[in-house]
């Protein structure tokens, strides 16, 4: 027997007096660790979907606000040495009064390989010649599920402005892998796509290209910037950094809250853990008795610690990790990503980002142990003749 | 004879210089050779536990000369005196003091956890000391569901597990019946007759009945008589 | 100010370890100017038992420090991404006058704090405690190093700006440099030779048993390691002849390899200068420290020595 099993045994023992310590610890484990998976899993899944977007995008701002932006530019840029191709992207916000929600209406040029191929893996068995004959469209899941609320089972009507409502088929649902950033939206071809969101024809939401060589893109963003001053221009390493911080800054305020409610279970647990009853007394006398040192009896009272925060600590991260993964829609993304719009149908991709368990580990075991170091001296100290009183 | 236990002018006053001041050991003067069986004999609150705890090195006296096995423990900072306390003594109290939601198996290895001792040589030590004492059949019962006697053989099995030389006991058989005080005293005479030195502090009359060449110590208001 | 999770966690457990030393200190004091061994008053008595209270500190604080050094290694090596111009930690660390001193900060505490708990192991031994008083004087250092570092990681890390343009690995070491040159006017052979040289010396003062020039070679054994790595080994782990840097090593890439060459390094010339103190202050004999450190520093140089061996049989040339 060692002072491990040892601990253990008193631990297992004394149950129901450990308990409550165990399920808060665990229960606040819990908490951070859903966060953790869900933020690292977004990040992560987002991380993927910016590289494939294209190496530079341009937008025009309005009172920072999207704005038209007038493709003529296209011709110009095609002429910049290094840039393989420039497309123009159409997307933009549907008011869907009835359902008083707002469907995320997306453009794509399906004639183009580039962008065909990024559409190609939402939907199986797609075909293109079908799809563009009528007016077609792919929905998300959620969308098609909002449609069919109000009886749209085959097709919607769009409402334009001083114009007949255009028809529009539901082709298809596409992959629910791709929820996570198209849960609210509809994917057509760019020219109706520019009709319904009442673009005119030289009008795109945003100027796409893509620069096979990176060493070039600093250069070319300067070129751009002599062709149109007053645009916005958002590189790829831009999107990184900005997604980055983003989600760094919310987890860094999220950890900061959650340090402070932790500091208060800890003071707490602190103030219970240094009144010592009799019978912890009696039990201290005993084991002094029998030749137990001062040092022997801190060692089993920093296992018993160490026990319990490891044991929660593990259980903590697995039950949040079943939680995040195997459950669809949990209350942690509705934080991350909102919840005004429609209905969520959003699966997380399992990721597990082992920087984020060290500081987790870092701001709860660590502090835990050392709130437990005054009360287990103290205790360790109990006067040695209790146990022949 | 060498002396295990040697004892000049001792004194222990609990809270000195306060009002509530209390001289529980009074010049205390004597010495326990090895193997004998000895018994501390006094009235409740002549300071019998008081001065077993000095001995044990679990209460440091205010002055005199202390020595157990020729080794001041009153003067050893707590690492020595608890290892002095683990290989040279053994413990027994008059409420047996096991931890009563371990089994007897687990109590009697209790002692031996600060040792890093090998788990089969734990194991097989614990064994052997419960069934001396007649316990090993019941060395899966948790403690509490134990008799007062098996409780106390279990503690004397606790107490033996170092190989102690001297053997400390407070009122042994005060919370036991007749029948099961003479198994306890015939364990430590057993164990007296090994060699071992056995000092009781007690008021019971059933030592002087049953051991014939017991060494008598009176105590009284803290001091020897 | 830079801010990420990671230092929100860094700073929060040094600010704990912190307030444990403020909590301990009271002690410590009391000890320092109390402690009577051969009183047998009550205060005598409680301050002994304080001792352990102290001691528990400092066991803590160490285990927990040593944890702590190669997160914050990774710390400073995910903040080069914030910072434009760093590529690794090299960046990081210079990006103000602080960073190297907080470094080296680090590792005499932990050095300092080692040898406390080796000298208060030693000082259990004995019956009359008699090392107390330089361990608490040791105390009284590391507590004084522990503020200041803390002062220092708070001057560092909000005088980092996100927006100045810091050096990289290649401009602080590389060719270009001319911050830093190679130590007594050597030329990187002389110094590899001098390393190779040094460790022998250490070996065979570690046969002879003279310690005392055991640890002096050893600390020279560091010096010259810092320049020998990062000046020659590193472009072999990199294998790339013009990529000389102390912290990529500590990268992904390279398989961490980094921890394992600073920590047998830093663990090194830790034992030894640990034996020496702890040999110095106490009767006891400290050779099995010695010998930790001589294989700690053995495998340093091997691990060295292997990559380029190793680089030599890939490719038939060195670099
Ligand atoms: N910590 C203490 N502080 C003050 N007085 C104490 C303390 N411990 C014991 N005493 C006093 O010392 C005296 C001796 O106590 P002790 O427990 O040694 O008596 P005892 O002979 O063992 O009695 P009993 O037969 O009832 O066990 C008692 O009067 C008791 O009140
Ligand atoms: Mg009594």
């Amino acid at each position: 027997m060692n002072f491990f099993k040892f601990a253990s045994l008193t631990l297992v023992r004394n149950l129901s007096k450990n308990m409550v310590i165990f399920l808060f610890f665990t229960l606040f484990i819990f908490v951070a660790s859903s966060f953790i998976f869900t933020a690292s899993s977004l990040q992560n899944s987002l991380d993927d979907e910016l590289k494939r977007q294209p190496d530079i995008l341009i937008q025009y701002k309005k009172a920072s606000r999207n704005h038209p932006i007038d493709n003529g530019i296209m011709e110009e840029i095609k002429e910049i040495p290094g840039v393989e191709k420039v497309y123009e992207r159409v997307f933009g916000y549907y008011f869907f009064d009835t359902a008083n929600k707002y469907i995320n209406v997306i453009g794509v040029d399906f004639l183009d390989d580039e962008q065909e191929k990024q559409i190609k893996h939402l939907y199986k068995g797609f075909d293109l010649k079908a799809f563009l004959q009528e007016d077609n469209m792919l929905v998300s899941s959620a969308v098609k599920k909002l449609l069919e609320q109000y009886y749209y089972e085959k097709m919607f009507n769009f409402i334009i402005e001083d114009e007949e409502p255009k028809k529009v088929n539901i082709y298809g649902v596409f992959d629910k892998k791709a929820n996570l950033f198209l849960n609210d939206s509809v994917i057509m071809d760019t020219a109706l796509a520019k009709e319904i969101l009442g673009y005119e024809e030289n009008e795109a939401s945003e100027i796409a290209m893509i620069v096979p060589n990176k060493l070039e893109i600093d250069n070319i963003v300067q070129k751009l910037l002599l062709i149109t001053p007053s645009s916005k221009i958002i590189t790829k390493d831009n999107m990184f950094k900005y997604s980055h911080e983003l989600y760094d800054y919310k987890g860094g305020v999220f950890l900061t809250l959650f340090i402070t409610a932790f500091l208060g279970f800890l003071v707490i647990f602190y103030s219970q853990a240094s009144s010592i009853s009799g019978a912890g007394k009696k039990q201290i006398g005993i084991l002094r008795a029998i030749g137990w040192s001062i040092n022997d009896v801190i060692k089993w009272k920093m296992s018993e610690a160490m026990i319990i925060s490891f044991v929660s600590f593990l259980s903590g991260v697995l039950l949040s990790y079943l939680y995040i993964f195997l459950f669809k829609n949990n209350i942690f993304v509705s934080i991350f990503l909102g919840s005004e719009n429609v209905y969520k149908d959003i699966a997380l991709e399992p990721f597990f980002d082992i920087n984020s368990f060290v500081i987790l580990f870092f701001i709860t075991v660590i502090p835990y142990l050392a709130s437990t170091l005054h009360p287990a001296w103290k205790s360790s100290i109990a006067d040695p003749t209790e146990a022949i009183k | 004879m060498t002396n295990v236990i040697e004892i000049e002018n001792l004194n222990l006053t609990f809270s000195p210089n306060t009002p509530q001041e209390f001289h529980a050991l009074k010049n205390i003067s004597l010495s326990v050779k090895e193997g004998e069986f000895c018994i501390l004999k006094g009235v409740s609150g002549s300071g019998k536990s008081t001065l077993l705890s000095v001995m044990g090195a679990l209460l440091k006296p205010t002055s005199g000369k202390l020595e157990v096995f020729s080794s001041p423990v009153s003067k050893m900072p707590d690492f020595h005196a608890s290892t002095f306390r683990r290989e040279h003594l053994g413990f027994i109290f008059q409420n047996f003091n096991l931890f009563d939601e371990f089994t007897v198996l687990e109590n009697v290895q209790t002692a031996l956890v600060p040792t890093n001792a090998p788990v089969a040589h734990m194991q097989t030590r614990a064994l052997a000391l419960l069934s001396m004492v007649n316990l090993e059949k019941k060395k899966d019962t948790t403690a509490r569901n134990l008799s007062g006697g098996e409780k106390q053989r279990c503690a004397i099995a606790r107490a033996l597990i170092n190989n102690p030389k001297l053997i400390l006991a407070d009122e042994p058989t005060a919370n036991l019946d007749r029948k099961n005080s003479e198994n306890v005293i015939e364990i430590l005479t057993k164990l007296n007759s090994q060699g071992t030195t056995v000092l009781v502090a007690t008021h019971d009359e059933i030592f002087e009945q049953m051991i014939p060449d017991l060494k008598v110590i009176h105590i009284k208001e803290g001091a020897i008589v | 100010m830079i801010f990420s999770k990671s230092l929100v966690a860094f700073l929060f457990v040094e600010a704990t370890i912190g307030l444990l030393f403020i909590f301990s200190f009271y002690f410590a004091y009391m000890i320092l100017t109390r402690w009577n061994f051969n009183s047998p008053s009550k205060l005598q008595y409680t301050l002994e038992k304080r001792d352990y209270f102290v001691s528990l500190i400092l066991y803590f604080a160490l285990s927990t420090k040593v944890v702590l050094l190669p997160f914050f290694i990774n710390l400073l090596n995910s903040l080069s991404e914030k910072l434009p111009g760093a590529m690794c930690a090299a960046g990081v660390v210079s990006a103000n006058e602080y960073g190297q001193i907080l470094l080296t900060l680090k590792v005499v505490i932990i050095f300092i704090s080692g040898t406390w708990l080796i000298l208060n192991a030693k000082d259990k031994l004995e019956v009359n405690l008699p090392y107390i008083k330089p361990r608490y004087y040791l105390y009284l250092a590391l507590f004084s190093l522990i503020l200041l570092e803390l002062l220092i990681e708070y001057l560092y890390f909000t005088n980092i700006s996100t927006e100045e343009v810091v050096l990289c690995c290649s401009a602080l070491y590389g060719m270009s440099s001319a911050g830093l040159t190679l130590p007594f006017g050597l030329d990187i052979y002389g110094v590899l030779s001098l390393f190779y040289a040094t460790w022998v010396l250490l070996f065979l003062s570690y046969i002879k048993k003279y310690l005392l020039i055991n640890t002096i070679a050893n600390i020279f054994y560091l010096v010259l390691s810092f320049y020998a790595l990062t000046y020659f080994f590193s472009t072999y782990v990199y294998e790339l002849p013009t990529h000389k840097c102390p912290y990529c090593l500590f990268q992904k890439e390279y398989y961490y390899v980094g921890y394992l060459l600073w920590g047998s390094l830093i663990g090194g010339s830790f034992y030894s200068i640990a034996g020496f103190a702890v040999a110095k202050i106490t009767k006891f004999k400290t050779d099995y420290l010695y010998r930790n450190s001589l294989i700690l520093d053995t495998i340093f140089i091997a691990v060295c020595t292997l990559y380029v061996v190793a680089y030599y049989l890939k490719n038939g040339v060195f670099l």
